[in-house]
């Protein structure tokens, strides 16, 4: 398979008043086309903004972005208007990604309309019903506002503004974390028949494992800006090597009994993403943290085919 | 265990909300009871009226338009339900307490959070300034908190040592029973992982009942002893954590509930949702209110309300394929 969507060193660092953050920092990903990345990692990894560097919502502090072999970071304005309309995001929440003053077929109309898509309305509405039922929204729903449906019906909403230009490339950034389970459930299934049915790319942004395990073919995990494991989903499940994957592996609570809680958690929390220390970023949390943990920056480096991990025990 | 040592023991509790000229039940007759030292958890997805159930038993439903309609909480044998505002204030934050489900906003902003712990202290135990003081320490060390933290405000916490505050807060005078809604939802699996093992040892120290609200099947499956589904109000299925886990007779939403995860364990290629949406709770369904939505839906079901039935000992199933 070719490969979509690369990604070079990329890194985006904020500056606060307390020092910089280093959001992202050295992410080296490649997304085949027509597959699907999972991105786990625990708040304020810098998961989020890796989403939002990848459609140019921010400009990153260093490196490059590939899109067919194209540097997104390199294209003026008008250029990255015709570019975004491969490349569409999905939001978190539903409730805040929506404007309350559009009906539902403005809302999926809009991009259409910016990009002048189609020369007249009727088409753009024809276009609109096609949408609403390829993501499972019944006609009746097209001239009411977001505040009259819940939560799955509007992040179906998210889904067809995202599908409504064609893209091959979505980044969905935790789409289903603020839904319900069985409504979640309908959204997943929703879009792997989407990305069956159209070859669609995703980058899947989430916090939620059993969910990421369940969609994606690749999987990376993030801990601090950096990429620290990197495999396919099943050896991932199998066969986690470094210590932060493993511990969060071993975090998620299983709906089966096993006689009470035996498990062994890592201590403390994410350390602060504002200047680092050298090093792996994990070690003061790592039960197998030595010496030289601490030294220099730890390599990114294939122990398996297509198994990557930033751990010196490998 | 004598019946008379429940320390709680709901019976057809019914709820419901009045507002702009409509009427939405929220809670319709359900009935449980739990031991000192025990953990039921109760499940169920957004409106299922988890949350009103717990309020109902804090007496903190919203004044104007939340009112029980019928029923009895029997809390140390003495129903909370007829007791006045005053005997009300006696027992919650000492005899009862409960944990919010968001850290971030349950916290008073410009409160240190040794003063916050201190306020329920202050109320319900008879302590000197010296002791108040001495019990903040001890409560926070008991929650992991170094007691030297005491005063810094909320701001200066993260997630999870906040959640662990609204714990400390909660266990400082030691209650009989502990509401906890949602404690971990807000909180990333690792620290969830923390908040949960803490909770366990507290258990085990304190023999404290817990009541623990939650939408999470993996939680319940390592925390609680008992497991109550809900659904539009009701109790479809209770039974010990064996009972919903490991036994072959299951409510259909239940069936519905495990079959929406993804599991960890077994591959699958496509999930098997419950179709559909909760219904209103303006408007319920007659019959049986997961009808619309059941894949083993019969015409009784359209139009009778199914008793509980009781399929082993202890494990009730609100569903007329039981009959």
């Amino acid at each position: 398979m070719e490969t979509l969507v690369r990604m070079s060193n990329l890194k985006k660092y904020f500056q606060t008043s307390s020092g910089m953050v280093h959001a992202v920092d050295g992410i080296n990903m490649e997304i085949k086309k027509g597959s699907t990345l999972g991105v786990v990692g625990e708040s304020g990894c810098g998961k989020s903004t890796l989403g939002r560097l990848l459609v140019r919502l921010l400009e990153p502090t260093g490196g490059e972005a590939y899109f067919n072999d194209q540097n997104i970071f390199a294209l003026n304005k008008a250029e990255t208007k015709k570019f975004r309309q491969k490349m569409q995001m999905i939001f978190q929440d539903p409730y805040a990604s929506l404007n309350p003053r559009m009906t539902i077929s403005q809302t999926i109309a809009q991009p259409m309309k910016i990009n002048k898509i189609y020369d007249n309305n009727k088409d753009i509405l024809l276009r609109v019903e096609e949408l609403m039922e390829t993501v499972g929204l019944a006609p009746r729903y097209e001239n009411s506002y977001p505040h009259e449906l819940d939560g799955g019906r509007r992040q179906r909403i998210g889904i067809a503004r995202a599908l409504s230009l064609n893209p091959e490339f979505i980044v969905c950034d935790e789409p289903v974390s603020a839904l319900d389970v069985s409504i979640q459930a309908q959204i997943l299934n929703l879009m792997m028949d989407l990305q069956d049915k159209m070859g669609l790319t995703y980058m899947f942004i989430t916090h939620n494992l059993s969910v990421v395990k369940h969609i994606s073919d690749e999987i990376a995990v993030m801990y601090l800006g950096q990429c620290v494991e990197k495999c396919e989903s099943k050896e991932l499940f199998k066969n986690p090597l470094h210590p932060y994957t493993q511990a969060l592996l071993n975090a998620i609570p299983t709906p089966v009994l096993k006689g009470g809680r035996d498990r062994k958690i890592i201590k403390g929390e994410i350390t602060s993403p504002i200047d680092p220390k050298p090093g792996c970023r994990f070690a003061p949390r790592c039960p197998y943290v030595q010496e030289g943990c601490t030294k220099g920056e730890v390599e990114f480096k294939e122990v398996s085919k297509g198994h990557f991990v930033q751990c010196i025990l490998y | 265990m004598n019946p008379e040592d429940k320390i709680i023991d709901v019976k057809n509790l019914w709820v419901k909300y009045f507002t702009d000229g409509q009427e939405i039940s929220a809670v319709n007759g359900i009935s449980f009871s739990l031991f000192a030292g025990k953990t039921l958890g109760i499940v169920g997805e957004t409106g299922a009226g988890k949350t009103t159930t717990a309020l109902s038993i804090m007496q903190l439903l919203p004044k104007v338009s939340g009112k029980i309609t019928d029923g009895e909480i029997l809390f140390n044998n003495k129903d909370i339900v007829k007791a006045s505002e005053a005997d009300m204030r006696v027992i919650r934050g000492a005899m009862i307490s409960m944990i919010f489900q968001d850290p971030m906003t349950s916290l008073n902003p410009v409160l240190t959070v040794g003063d916050q712990i201190s306020e329920a202290i202050k109320l319900h135990m008879k302590l000197d300034k010296a002791g108040v003081e001495a019990r903040v320490d001890e409560i926070l060390e008991l929650v992991g908190i170094p007691a030297l933290r005491k005063n810094e405000y909320p701001h200066q916490f993260s997630g999870g040592m906040k959640q662990r505050v609204v714990i400390a807060i909660a266990l400082a005078c030691d209650p009989m029973l502990l509401l906890a809604d949602e404690p971990t939802t807000a909180l990333d699996v690792t620290i969830q992982s923390q908040i949960l093992d803490m909770m366990d040892d507290l258990k085990k120290k304190l023999n404290t009942a817990i009541i623990l609200i939650t939408h999470d099947l993996g939680v319940v499956a390592e925390f609680c002893d008992y497991v109550a589904i809900m659904y539009a109000g009701e109790i479809v299925e209770m039974g010990t954590a064996e009972d919903i886990y490991e036994s072959e007779s299951h409510h259909p939403y239940t069936i519905g509930l495990f079959n929406s995860i993804p599991n960890l364990e077994v591959d699958t290629d496509r999930l098997n949702p419950i179709d559909g949406l909760m219904p209103d709770p303006a408007e319920l369904p007659a019959g049986c209110k997961f009808h619309p939505r059941c894949p083993d839906c019969m015409e009784i079901c359209k139009s009778e309300i199914p008793d509980e039935y009781e399929v082993s000992t202890g494990h009730k199933i609100k569903c007329h394929l039981f009959r």
